[in-house]
């Protein structure tokens, strides 16, 4: 065999992407682990106690996220299945989880299929609320709070993570227009 | 239109997929002696109401809930809302007791 010495590099779905936009900035997030757990039938109480004991996070409630010293962060999406956002580490992240969960839980390494966007700084309500149907108001979602809807008929997951700061979350295999519908909201207001 | 889910609050009708008649919950026992003629009536039969009637919606762009919504077809009024998991069981709890 021809002695052929490649090194490849993983590449974001954005490239890295950041910019600024006044007082708003608009970045990627990259280096993220993203694997859903879901429920097997019948095992919510076990598998809660499961997650607490190995993540060191509660079961959020739907709607909500939790966190824990152990750098993993709960965001619960629906009834029944959460999305465990935490540091990638090499390899494939849903063995990471399931190592300490065992059959209590069904895990999927989803890292590869979202791209994940922070939109942080003064105006970011007046950015975002022209695309995206909630009302994301500081008086209706609170830090700490998630939700998935569409933007742009895009699905998104959108985390408010301070004030004046959110994170979204798309298909990865959208994810310049995704980032193009939030440029250009962010632009309209400038 | 707005759709007010149980445990999420006010979302927009546009998250949604509308699927029919919520009578698609009730899906006839195959092994009953009758099935082929119950199963017909499941497939083909539906009352085309012009007022209120409970629907089946399912929130794909949200929490993947399916969802039985009281709506008057007429004036697009919903008048109740509830997770369609929560009808089926009680459906099964009062069948069984």
């Amino acid at each position: 065999m021809a002695d052929i010495s490649l090194k490849l590099e993983a590449r974001s779905p954005l490239n890295g992407y950041s910019k600024s936009f006044g007082n708003l900035r608009v970045e990627e997030v990259t280096g993220k682990a993203l694997v859903s757990i879901a429920v097997p039938q019948g095992g919510n109480a076990k598998l809660a106690t499961a997650i607490k004991k190995q993540l060191g996070a509660a079961w959020p409630e739907i709607g909500t996220t939790t966190t824990s010293p152990k750098g993993y962060q709960l965001l619960g999406i629906q009834t029944d299945m959460v999305l465990a956002v935490f540091d990638h580490r090499g390899g494939l992240s849903d063995d990471l989880i399931r190592k300490g969960l065992g059959d209590k839980a069904y895990c999927t390494d989803q890292s590869d299929a979202w791209v994940m966007i922070r939109v942080a700084g003064e105006g970011v309500y007046e950015a975002l609320e022209r695309i995206c149907p909630l009302d994301i108001s500081e008086r209706n979602f609170a830090i700490g709070q998630v939700a998935r809807t569409q933007m742009e008929h895009l699905g998104a997951i959108i985390v408010k993570e301070d004030k004046n700061e959110f994170l979204l979350m798309s298909a990865s295999s959208s994810a310049d227009d995704f980032l193009h519908a939030i440029t250009v909201s962010v632009e309209n207001i400038l | 239109m707005i759709i007010n889910h149980p445990l999420l609050g006010p979302r927009d009708a546009a998250e949604f997929v509308y699927l029919g008649d919520a009578s698609l919950i009730d899906r006839p026992d195959w092994q009953s002696p009758n099935a082929a003629s119950e199963f017909h009536d499941y497939m083909h039969l539906r009352d085309n109401i012009a007022g209120e009637m409970r629907e089946l919606w399912f929130h794909e762009q949200g929490d993947r809930s399916w969802l039985v919504v009281t709506r008057n077809t007429v004036t697009h009024e919903i008048t109740n809302v509830e997770l369609a998991r929560d009808v089926a069981l009680a459906k099964q709890t009062g069948a069984s007791s």
